[in-house]
């Protein structure tokens, strides 16, 4: 016996395995399907015939990848709206940032000098493990924020914020080119993430 | 039939006149041009949506998620400034095709 909701699963799976994406496009497919189904079944028409036909009408699912890559423009890989292609371009930005300082806090504690006393060994491995810590946690926020999670957002905001801060407090030790750089950058960056305009994930979709 | 050329060249035009009137979705607009034309123009469904989308990328649409009636989530469409400018661009060109065409029909039978 034909079984409309086991069908329309069985054909979004055929879409998402041609690389059809959710929420967008499915999402919109899924509805057209639907809301035409409905409208031949209140015509008369067998439910699945009219589900055989809409999707028939609706094309195959590498036909319409192409089209959708064709629409998407060069940088579609990033993602479907402005709002996923934003936070993919931040989230890659962000992760190269951490991993930059999470490698250079690695080197530094394998190069610490060997005639410390055990006093200064111990606070210099617990600063290296918070910072370590500190760009652990801004890597997964960084990764969270490419695969368009709302939690990667809140992680970076937080730390940006907090890099901004230890920014200005470098400033008041000594001002140099490369550390105004970086706290202007920091406020540029801690700006957009606050601001209204920051692009929400399409996770946020549903 | 109506060639698809003429078919893939008229859908930005008329998706933009459509959405002048106001907000759509993607199942009404190709209901509306497949009645607005008798039947004679039918888009292929799936096919509207990379033209929707490609149309928003452009700036000339912007879309949001709502519901339909019955709770379904449903993308709208609605016109931008940019796609106003350029459904009248889309309209000069066209009545200059027609006029053009209509002028030619009218010699012939004169």
């Amino acid at each position: 016996m034909f079984n409309l909701e086991q069908s329309i699963a069985e054909w979004r799976q055929q879409m998402l395995a041609a690389g059809i994406q959710t929420p967008v496009p499915l999402e919109e497919l899924e509805s057209h399907l639907r809301e035409e189904i409905e409208r031949q079944v209140e015509m008369g028409v067998d439910a699945q015939q009219a589900f055989e036909m809409t999707v028939s009408r609706i094309g195959h699912g590498t036909q319409l990848k192409e089209e959708f890559s064709k629409a998407a423009g060069p940088f579609g890989f990033l993602g479907n709206d402005k709002f996923s292609r934003v936070n993919r371009i931040l989230g890659a930005l962000w992760l190269a940032l951490y991993l930059h300082g999470f490698i250079n806090v690695c080197l530094v504690v394998g190069s610490r000098p060997p005639l410390w006393s055990p006093g200064e060994t111990t606070v210099f491995f617990l600063i290296c493990l918070s910072m370590l810590a500190l760009y652990g946690v801004g890597i997964s926020g960084s990764v969270l924020l490419l695969t368009g999670a709302k939690w990667g957002r809140n992680i970076v905001r937080v730390l940006a914020a907090f890099s901004l801060l230890c920014g200005i407090v470098s400033l008041f030790k000594s001002i140099s080119i490369r550390e105004v750089t970086f706290s202007l950058f920091d406020l540029a960056t801690v700006w957009f993430l606050f601001s209204k305009s920051f692009a929400r994930p399409t996770a946020s979709a549903k | 039939m109506i060639r698809k050329e003429l078919v893939a060249a008229s859908a930005e035009p008329l998706i933009l006149s459509l959405l002048s009137k106001g907000e759509s979705y993607g199942y009404a607009i190709i209901q509306e041009v497949k009645a607005r034309s008798g039947g004679k123009l039918q888009w292929t469904d799936g096919m509207l949506y990379p033209v929707l989308h490609r149309m928003e990328r452009r700036g000339l649409l912007k879309s949001r998620w709502g519901e339909s009636e019955t709770g379904r989530k449903r993308k709208y469409y609605s016109i931008k400034k940019d796609g106003k400018t350029a459904m009248v661009k889309h309209h000069e060109q066209w009545s200059l095709i027609h006029s053009v065409l209509a002028g030619l029909q009218k010699e012939e039978y004169v």
